[in-house]
């Protein structure tokens, strides 16, 4: 009956109890908050419009590299028109040459015979059908010159595969593989003269050649993909003067901590400044795993409620039953392992240095900050314990999604693989000063070292 | 305007109706937070938990089902458990001593003030302050308390019997004080 009364005293007076309150205040509050939060999904906004924006970069820049300039130090196939630098009156009488010249050069590639032979014999034909106009004969001869990235060169310059000499070191940079595709499309013919003439741009001194081989990176675009393998460290600090509490139990679950790891993918874009300095971002997304082992054990009285303790029999022949409540010592123990994630989506903005080395080897280094987003999930607890009742582990940390903000060292070594390629590994150092929210009572700040590789492709400039 | 037209209204997204809704109810939505907890500051904040959920929700709320405060209640009690699950650290492992069954004269009850209980409530370790919430308060069965605080019915129950025999023990004093005071 008594406690009846003392429940119903409780729900008479509390259940409609209004508590002092300052309604307008906390109403500003709450608007703030509310404010706050649509920020917060504006911001998510902002992160789908800037991933937009890279991918239609990356988009645009692709589109461009197709029709890039001629490369001279390349050894692709050229796709592209060539454009007529010399008015020349095309013969009448040469009909059997329906293909175009696909011309393919390259430093340090053999030389094709069979085709300097054909691009030989196309002029002396060329020779004895039409008269062979001299540079100086054509009109604006001396203006006329031709600009290919930034080179110009004057056509008076141009040697023309008849008066070359073949043991000289120009003639070796001739397009010796001039090859003629008889599966090229049948209504690009071209004369003789202005084959000649295209396939004489090619035969640039060899200095030429040297000089923007070592220029090549000079304003390129890059793409990659990268992956990085590694640990973590984590460093756990309390944030306010008054959590002994909470300080003593961050330093238990520092101990207990086993292993972590992170792993790392992340999609690379770059820009080459001049020939060693280069910027690159992107997008990375990191998962990093935690694993601790909490063992405890405890002993206690437990209370057995509602035990039979005694009965009394009177001496008339009534008895009695004494229940209440039996204590028993008990020790418990619990073993528990638990694995938490956290994902972290970041945007790296870094400058970079790179060095060539001997060969296809490079130095590579870089150096900047990480801007991203955290969210932690409560990873799954696999406990092995006697306890009888409910009986919780170690607690999770309070982790709310968050942003953060960090800085990477990296530093590699870069092997071209071709002309369009390039490999690099290396390891990578990752500092976050704090994951968590900024109002919590405790800090976690992160300090990561991977091993890095990852693949780089040139889009062009 | 009574609590289902306003109600409507906020469906609507009107801010005028929501401040006023906020205003009728706020006060009463504060004395369940702070019976939750003793900490007068998270209160504060879950009472902003609780309004947050409430203006994200209310138009899953059906007037067929129930009246609007007792579905308010609800929401209440489940987003401030939830936030207090996310927020713990050790739990707390109550190493308390027997507590003797105490007497209070009925007298002596009715010169207990609403604060003077809720402070009462709010001295009490978590695990029975929830379960004694949830059972006098939210009107919950032991099972659905066992269902939510992840323990047992007899758990349930034995916490919610420590929980009224530490209560009188807290009022105990109180109730002495308040009978000194009583003019003669």
């Amino acid at each position: 009956m008594q406690k009846d009364r003392l429940e119903e005293k409780l729900r008479t007076s509390l259940s409609e109890y209004p508590s002092p309150l300052d309604l307008e205040g906390a109403w500003s509050k709450l608007e703030r908050t509310r404010n706050k939060e649509k920020k917060r999904r504006g911001v998510w906004f902002w992160w789908l419009g800037g991933a937009v924006a890279i991918l239609g970069i990356f988009l645009i820049t692709l589109s461009d590299s197709v029709e890039q300039e001629i490369d001279f130090t390349s050894n692709k196939l050229e796709k592209k028109e060539l454009t007529p630098l010399i008015q020349v009156e095309e013969p009448t009488n040469i009909t059997s040459r329906q293909s175009l010249v696909e011309v393919e050069t390259g430093k340090n590639l053999p030389i094709d015979n069979r085709a300097k032979e054909k691009v030989l014999n196309l002029v002396s034909e060329s020779d004895k059908q039409t008269k062979k106009p001299s540079p100086s004969s054509l009109p604006n001869s001396k203006s006329n010159t031709f600009n290919n990235r930034g080179m110009s060169t004057k056509l008076s310059d141009i040697k023309t595969p008849s008066v070359a000499d073949p043991s000289k070191e120009d003639a070796r940079v001739l397009p010796s593989t001039i090859r003629q595709s008889l599966s090229a499309l049948p209504s690009r013919a071209i004369s003789p003269l202005k084959e000649a003439a295209s396939v004489s741009l090619k035969g640039l001194p060899l200095e030429e050649v040297r000089f923007r081989r070592k220029n090549q990176g000079a304003g390129s675009w890059w793409i990659g993909f990268s992956g990085t393998l590694g640990s973590q460290q984590r460093r756990l600090e309390v944030n306010s003067s008054d959590n002994s509490d909470i300080e003593s139990w961050l330093n238990r679950r520092e101990a207990a901590e086993q292993e972590l790891e992170a792993y790392s993918f992340s999609f690379d874009i770059r820009k080459d400044f001049g020939s060693n300095w280069y910027f690159q971002t992107g997008l990375r997304h990191q998962l990093a795993f935690d694993r601790f082992v909490d063992q405890y054990e405890r002993t206690f009285d437990k209370v057995l409620e509602d035990q039979l303790t005694e009965i009394i029999q009177r001496a008339d022949g009534t008895t009695t039953e004494i229940r209440g409540d039996v204590t028993v010592e008990v020790t418990e123990s619990l073993s528990s392992t638990i694995y938490n994630t956290q994902n972290v989506t970041e945007l790296p903005l870094l400058v970079g240095y790179r060095q060539d080395l001997t060969g296809d080897f490079g130095l590579d280094l870089n150096l900047g900050v990480l801007y991203g987003f955290v969210q932690r999930t409560e990873g799954m607890v696999f406990s092995d314990s006697n306890a009888s009742g409910a009986y919780q582990s170690l607690g999770q940390l309070p982790y709310r999604p968050s942003n953060l903000w960090g800085a990477q060292l990296q530093a590699g070594i870069t092997y071209q693989l071709g002309e369009k390629w390039r490999c690099i590994g290396g390891f990578q150092t990752k500092y976050y000063p704090n994951t968590v929210q900024s109002n919590a009572d405790f800090r976690e700040g992160r300090l990561l070292f991977n091993a890095t590789i990852g693949m780089q492709f040139i889009l062009g400039q | 305007m009574n609590l289902e037209q306003l109600v409507e209204k906020c469906k609507s997204q009107s801010s005028r109706a929501e401040k006023e809704l906020f205003f009728r109810l706020a006060p009463k939505v504060l004395t369940l937070c702070r019976r939750y907890t003793k900490d007068e500051a998270l209160a504060q904040d879950y009472l902003q938990e609780c309004f947050l959920t409430l203006f994200k929700n209310i138009k899953k709320y059906d007037a067929a089902k129930g009246p609007f405060e007792a579905w308010f209640y609800r929401l209440c009690t489940n987003r401030i458990l939830q936030s207090y699950r996310k927020s713990k650290r050790e739990p707390e492992i109550e190493f308390r001593a027997e507590v003797p069954e105490q007497s209070l004269p009925e007298e002596s009850l009715e010169a207990i003030s609403e604060e003077q209980l809720l402070a009462a409530i709010r001295q009490l370790p978590d695990g029975y302050r929830q379960v004694l919430n949830l059972a006098i308060f939210d009107g919950w069965t032991h099972k659905e308390i066992a269902n939510k605080l992840g323990i047992t019915e007899s758990t349930s129950r034995s916490q919610l019997a420590r929980a009224k025999r530490l209560l009188k023990q807290f009022l105990q004093p109180l109730t002495k004080k308040n009978y000194a005071k009583r003019p003669a």
